[in-house]
């Protein structure tokens, strides 16, 4: 449903030296640099696919969003979207998307959201059964069926979002782009939404891409993710192999039967507790009484297990994966390869 | 869909903006009626002054063909007529759209841009238009109409229809402007400009028979004076069947320019646009 290749945005940013020296140089001459967006991303997206795209500040993923919705023009390369190219603005085209935005409302500020639904019924051509049907349908499921005739600018964020939710499914698009569709709301207006979210994709199967900073929205909603970095993208996959793929360390923590006479608070000490331990292989991450935590190279939790059983008085031992949003921020920071 | 089906579903959406943004001026209702009661206040209060020296200092009954009590109903149609034509949404809203990323609404929705912004002005328009007609019919009533300068439906209605015909050419003029947004990081002073000269050289400043008539005639062939001027003077009857239509043809003639115009900032400015903030 979503094909892009090769896709490249390259803006054109006026660059100003500070102080009013610099004003004023502006004033007379500016100086432009090219900023690369985006450097040659291909994806493919399917229908009932969601799929999170991820990548710090300034990676790159709102530019591709854009691109995709057709609100920018790409300066290279190809999209399509449901066989449209975006740009072109095809109505066609444009009743069958939708965009979400979590900082930046849609809805009109100054009316109740009931009025915004009627004009979206007629710019979406909704026959009007099947809009009060949906519109019951999405009131209740987001339990806002009360705060209908309440001016949108009169509700809480979350209560908007979730409006906003409402606007952008009446229509039930086939492709939805959501950036950041959860941000600054409470927990439990988070989980409502991406329960939502859920819902509506196994009902209806259209092909979605999801922006967020929230790891916990792109481990509940994506079983695939896109990292972008610098524009490009680093990683393509499954949400579930980047731990596989990426993590290069594993957590083993240990539970002694006998507190150590002496703790072991310096990475040397674990050197000194473990005789034969290569050296980089451990690091310790935590220590207490009676327990320790180990940071292990993938490849040497086995060897650094079994130093632990043999050179300690070992209760319990146990083996963890490094935490998701952990791996996935040092590939941000680091680019790292698989 | 067929292009008529389209065209259908399009006016469909434009009837529902129009009344989307009627309910939006009402969901303001002391703002609306501030401004409204306070424009008209200020401009006629300040003309009266003015005029009543200047008519005291000449010592003249007329000036130009107007009595004082002519000059004052001039000055009352004046902001009247510019609620309608320069509706109150315009100046800053494409250009605020363009820099906030607001835009970026009418680029995923299937509605077209102008027609869609018109409609929401249009709104304004109307409230205007039936504005004009209460507080004409009170001042027939409370003041009656100067002897020179009779009152005729014929006359107001006429100046009605210009004066619609007037906010769709200061739409396209002002849309003109405010697209320099795509490119340029500020279009205020733009804007101002624009409204300062479409005030002055319209007539809303003063009537355009004292200026000079060089000046006059020149400004004639220029949209400025359709703005105000020209619907104004209909409404009091100083514009005759000729006049008028040839006024309508320059007014179209401006119409189609500025649409052309228009459509192609439109169509190298989305090129452009970021969407900011989105």
């Amino acid at each position: 449903m979503i094909q892009i290749s090769g896709l490249v945005k390259t803006f054109r940013v006026h660059q100003k030296s500070p102080g009013l020296g610099g004003s004023f140089k502006a004033l007379f001459r500016r100086q432009w640099v090219d900023k690369h967006a985006l450097s040659g991303v291909s994806l493919a997206v399917g229908e009932g696919e969601i799929v999170g795209l991820i990548g710090a500040n300034g990676a790159g993923k709102t530019t591709l969003v854009k691109a995709c919705s057709g609100i920018i023009h790409p300066t290279a390369g190809d999209v399509k979207v449901l066989g449209f190219n975006p740009f072109e603005r095809r109505n066609a085209f444009r009743r069958q998307i939708s965009l979400i935005m979590g900082q930046k409302q849609q809805l009109w500020w100054d009316l109740p959201a009931a009025d915004c639904f009627l004009l979206l019924r007629e710019i979406y051509l909704i026959p009007w059964a099947k809009y009060h049907e949906r519109l019951d349908f999405l009131t209740k499921t987001l339990g806002v069926t009360e705060l209908l005739t309440t001016q949108v600018r009169r509700l809480s964020l979350g209560e908007r979002m979730k409006m906003e939710l409402i606007a952008a499914l009446l229509h039930e698009p086939r492709v939805v782009f959501l950036d950041e569709p959860t941000i600054g709301l409470d927990l439990t207006a988070q989980r409502a939404i991406r329960q939502f979210l859920l819902d509506y994709r196994g009902v209806h199967r259209p092909a979605m891409l999801l922006t967020s900073h929230y790891m916990e929205d792109i481990e509940r909603l994506c079983e695939r993710i896109v990292i972008i970095r610098a524009g490009q993208i680093i990683y393509d996959g499954a949400l579930r192999e980047v731990i596989s793929r990426f993590a290069r360390h594993k957590t083993v923590t240990i539970r002694l039967s006998a507190p150590l006479v002496k703790p072991a608070r310096k990475a040397a000490d674990l050197s000194s507790l473990l005789p034969g331990l290569a050296p980089g292989a451990a690091e310790l991450s935590e220590v207490g009484d009676d327990l320790l935590k180990v940071r292990v190279l993938v490849a040497k939790v086995t060897d650094v297990s079994a130093l632990l059983l043999k050179e300690m008085p070992v209760q319990d031992l146990t083996i963890e994966e490094e935490d998701i949003g952990t791996v996935i921020e040092a590939i941000m920071r680091e680019g790292m390869q698989p | 869909m067929t292009p008529l089906m389209e065209a259908r579903a399009q006016a469909a959406v434009l009837r529902q903006v129009f009344s989307l943004e009627l309910r939006r001026a009402f969901a303001y209702r002391v703002e609306f009626w501030i401004r409204f009661a306070g424009v008209i206040f200020a401009n006629v209060a300040i003309a009266y002054f003015l005029w009543q020296a200047i008519f005291a200092q000449t010592g003249s009954l007329t000036i130009e063909g107007y009595t004082f009590r002519g000059m004052i109903l001039y000055y009352l149609l004046v902001p009247l007529t510019e609620n309608i034509t320069r509706s109150s949404t315009e100046h800053g809203a494409v250009s605020a759209e363009i820099y906030s990323g607001s835009l970026t609404r009418y680029l995923i929705y299937p509605v077209a841009f102008f027609p869609y912004r018109y409609a929401a002005t249009a709104a304004s328009g109307a409230i205007a238009v039936t504005a004009l007609v209460i507080v004409l019919t009170s001042y027939g009533f409370l003041i009656g109409w100067p002897p020179e300068m009779p009152f005729s439906t014929v006359a107001v209605v006429t100046g009605l229809v210009a004066a619609c015909y007037g906010s769709l050419l200061n739409f396209l003029l002002v849309s003109m402007v405010e697209m320099v947004a795509f490119w340029a990081d500020n279009t205020w002073s733009l804007n101002v400009m624009l409204m300062f000269s479409a005030r002055l050289l319209g007539g809303a400043l003063l009537p355009l028979s004292l200026l000079p008539s060089g000046l006059q005639a020149v400004l004639h062939y220029t949209p400025f004076p359709y703005l105000v001027s020209f619907p104004v003077l209909a409404m009091l009857g100083k514009v005759d069947h000729a006049a008028f239509g040839e006024g309508i043809m320059i007014m179209t003639s401006w119409i189609l320019a500025l649409g052309a115009i228009d459509a192609l900032i439109w169509r190298r400015g989305n090129r452009k646009y970021t969407g900011v903030g989105v």
